[in-house]
Formats: C-alpha cells, structure tokens, sequence
C-alpha cells in the first residue's frame, strides 16, 4: 500500500541525481531504515530461485551475518517471511520462536543477534525480495516502527522493481553478478558432491550447509573449496535396505 | 457531517494516487473519477475514454446518458475527446457555435440533449497518450480556470496511476520470468557439478556436453541438466 509516508521515504531518496543507480538507492534505504526504525541494522535481500538471496544492501556486519546464515543454511526468518507472504517477527530468537530454525538461531545468537523482524517484498503475489532489521537486544517493533517499516518495505519493493531489469548485467551491477555467481557456485558444488558420494543433489546440498555451518565458513568458501579438491568429505554409508516380511 | 469541497478534492486526490497498489479495479477508479469530476467541477456530465490499439474505448461514464453521448461520439469518429487524445491538448470552453463548426455531426447529436458547452482533457504523462476525459456542461456558462487545472491535475493523477499499473504488472511478470531463469541456472550448475564429477571433466567443458547435447536433440536446458541430475542421461552420450 503505497501510503503518504512511503511517499515521503521515496522523496528522501535520490532518485534524480545522474548517480542514482538502484543499488545506491538501496543503500540510502537501508540508511534511511536503521536511522527511522529502533534496531541495529538492517538488509535488503533480493530473491534468487525462491528463497532470499542475493543481499542488495545492508547497513552493517550484523545484517550480512544474518543473511549470509540464511543462504548458507537455507533456512530463517526471511525465508519463511517470503513463503508465507506475511512479515516474520521475532523478538527474541533466544526464545519459543526462534526454535522454527534451529541452525540459523544458533548461529545468530551466536553473532550477538537478538531480534529479527523480516518483511516480504512484493507486489501482484510475487516475492521479490526481503527488507529485514535485526536488534542486538530482545523486545517487539512499537506500532509506530511496525507502520514504518512497513512504509520501508513498500519502497524496497520499488527500488528492487527497478534493480531488476539489469540483476544479470555484469556491467551495470558488477557487484551484484559477483554475488550471484558465488552462489551459483555452491550448486556445481553440490552436484560434484552428489556424484561422489551417490546421493541426491538435495543431500548434498544439506551436507554442504552442515560442514559450513559447524565449521563456521561461509558456504561459498566450502563450495570453493570443494571445487577446489582441497575440501574432502568421507564416503557415506548406505542405509541398510528395509527387510521385508 | 458534509464534507467540504477541499475535503473531498484531498479524498479523489488520495484514491487516486492509490491506485499504485496491485490490486486496485481500473474500471472502479475511473467511475470514481468521472462521478467526481460532476461533483466537483462545474459540468453536470463526465466520461472517460481510454485507448486501445484500435482506438478509443469508452470505460467509465457518470450517467447511461454520458455513455450514449460518448459511444455517438466514437461512432461518428469526431468529438473533443477524441481531439484531446490525439493532440494531448486541453480543449475547453467550446460553446454551441464552434462545436458546431468544428465537430458538425457530434454537435447535432448532442445538442438537442442540452448540452451548451463542452470540455476534453487528454490523459497524457511525458509523450504517452493513453486517453481522455469528456465534460459536458448544460449550462452556457465556461468552466472557471481553477476547474480546469482541477480537473486536468485529476487527469493527471489517474495517468500516473494507470501507467505504474501497467509498470507494476511489467516488472511483475519480469520477476516471474527472472526467478524462472535463475531456477533453471541452479539446476544446470548443479548438473555441470555431477557431470564433471563423473567424466572428469572439468566444469566449463561439462557445462558445453550439456549444451550441444540440448541442441542436437533439441531439448531445452533446464531438461537435460533434470535428465543428468536424475541420472538418466548416459554422459558419454552428452559428450
């Protein structure tokens, strides 16, 4: 809903200046959001194959950690904000909520984050990408800063709108295409994995997030890795087969 | 409580600026334009023409009499709105003797029906035309300039609106489109991955046994990568 104050956000940017690229307006949006909104730090993710993916902006480390556990472990608030199509609030991952996904909680209580509150960007039911704001701290968004970043959320949705047209030109986004590539990466890597140790690339997948997780590596450094040939993983044992009567 | 007229210009303004959200009725919006166009200018008929790409369709009008007026006017292929479309320009103020002398046959099909001054606005936002707005008044009287620029700003404001719409539904379906291809680019890497894997190959050479076996059975991509991954397709074949 675009409201009055979504209006004013969308004027404070600097949609006219001659450097106005979509990605520094999604800068500015982040900014614009952490600055407006009482959390730490905010990200704005562009989505990639049904899931958050690709993170556009974010105003600091914590907002990257928070995406980059999301990517690699395939799991989070985020992603269940974008499948449910309703903001995901959590305001203390610590607690009941956050045992939704117990990988990612782990590894952002872990990296000092307390609350999470992921808002789903899109427009005619398809998802385009997440705006999500993270706090150090438990406690809920007021309803002052639940309206807001709402408002927020309405215009991330515009400036991914525009980002979009050029999301695969290495020219135009060279940083962007980089990211991307790197996640495509993680599935050659998976699908070398799934030959070696004859299994379905989807486990694979799985065993990858697993070892980058307890080893505490991003997912894209484990795919390099494996790639690589410098990253080894033990056969798998078969399951025995199910005796029949 | 009446609503003052200040009060009710904010609340078209407002409705129509809300029709950037998704899921707002073109036809209702329009309806609502043209019946307050009659409330708050000084016309006592409004219609809406939008185009299409054979012409000029009639989509909203404040009266059944309006409609029959305006779909005359399109049959006879003359008439304000269809001047104010083509040249996006305003025309107002046009009393009986120049409608007459301008657009003969429409001035014989609505000036038995009392229709003394007419009015067209085009909808029209940097170079792009996409209609008009017919006001008809019954009195002789000209419209005063504050209704005018009114009613153009109206004019404007469902433009901007239709537009973005139409935006909306664009980068919507690229959306849909760009998450189709990105799908199809996680299955081909993660068959390049299996394949490599298996022959010995590295990536990039995988990735070229998938394309030329796509092309010479003419499959498309995403098939064949679904095909290695499900470990259907015999990798020398695809070499």
């Amino acid at each position: 809903m675009f409201s009055e104050r979504a209006f004013q956000i969308v004027a404070g940017l600097s949609w006219f200046e001659r450097s106005a690229e979509p990605t520094r307006l999604a800068d500015q949006l982040v900014a614009t959001a952490a600055g407006s909104v009482a959390v730490t730090g905010v990200g704005l993710a562009w989505m990639d194959a049904g899931l958050p993916g690709v993170l556009v902006a974010a105003t600091d480390e914590g907002a990257r950690r928070v995406e980059e556990l999301q990517f690699t472990l395939g799991e989070g608030p985020c992603a269940t904000a974008a499948v449910r199509h309703r903001p995901v609030l959590v305001e203390d991952l610590a607690g009941r909520q956050g045992s939704e996904w117990p990988g990612f909680t782990a590894g952002a209580v872990e990296a000092g984050v307390a609350a999470v509150f992921a808002f789903p960007l899109e427009l005619g039911g398809v998802t385009f990408g997440v705006l999500d704001f993270y706090r150090n701290a438990p406690g809920s968004l007021s309803p002052a800063d639940l309206a807001e970043a709402g408002a927020l959320a309405t215009v991330g949705t515009w400036v991914l709108m525009h980002l979009q047209p050029g999301i695969a030109d290495e020219d135009r986004f060279p940083d962007l295409t980089e990211r991307l590539a790197d996640r495509l990466q993680v599935h050659t890597a998976a699908g070398v994995l799934a030959q070696r140790l004859g299994l379905p690339v989807g486990d694979a997948l799985n065993i990858l997030r697993a070892r980058a997780f307890a080893k505490g590596r991003p997912i894209s450094e484990l795919a390099q890795a494996v790639l690589a040939g410098t990253e080894t993983f033990p056969p798998v044992t078969p399951l025995p087969p199910e005796r029949s009567r | 409580m009446v609503m003052s007229r200040e009060m009710q210009v904010s609340r078209l303004f407002v409705e129509l600026a809300d029709t950037l959200v998704d899921d707002y009725d073109v036809v209702e919006v329009l309806h609502r334009l043209a019946d307050a166009s009659v409330e708050l200018l000084a016309v006592q008929a409004a219609g809406v023409m939008l185009a299409e790409p054979d012409g000029l369709r009639l989509v909203a009008s404040s009266s059944s009499m309006m409609e029959d007026l305006e779909r005359g006017e399109l049959e006879l292929g003359e008439g304000p709105c269809l001047d104010a479309y083509r040249t996006g320009h305003t025309i107002t103020n046009i009393g009986t003797d120049e409608t007459r002398h301008r657009w003969p046959r429409f001035a014989a099909h609505v000036h038995p029906l009392g229709i003394h001054v007419v009015h067209a606005l085009p909808m029209r936002l940097r170079g792009q035309r996409i209609g008009a707005i017919n006001l008809f008044a019954t009195t002789e009287e000209p419209l005063p300039e504050a209704d005018v620029r009114l009613g153009q700003a109206f004019a404007d404001v469902a433009t901007i609106g239709l537009l973005q719409q139409r935006a909306i539904r664009d980068h919507v379906q690229l959306s849909g489109q760009l998450q189709e291809a990105f799908t199809t680019r996680v299955l081909l890497e993660q068959a390049k991955g299996m394949l490599a894997e298996r022959t010995g190959c590295t990536p990039t050479e995988a990735f070229q046994r998938l394309r030329s076996h796509a092309r010479r059975t003419q499959s498309p991509l995403h098939q064949v990568a679904q095909q290695v991954l499900a470990g259907d397709l015999d990798p020398l074949a695809a070499g």
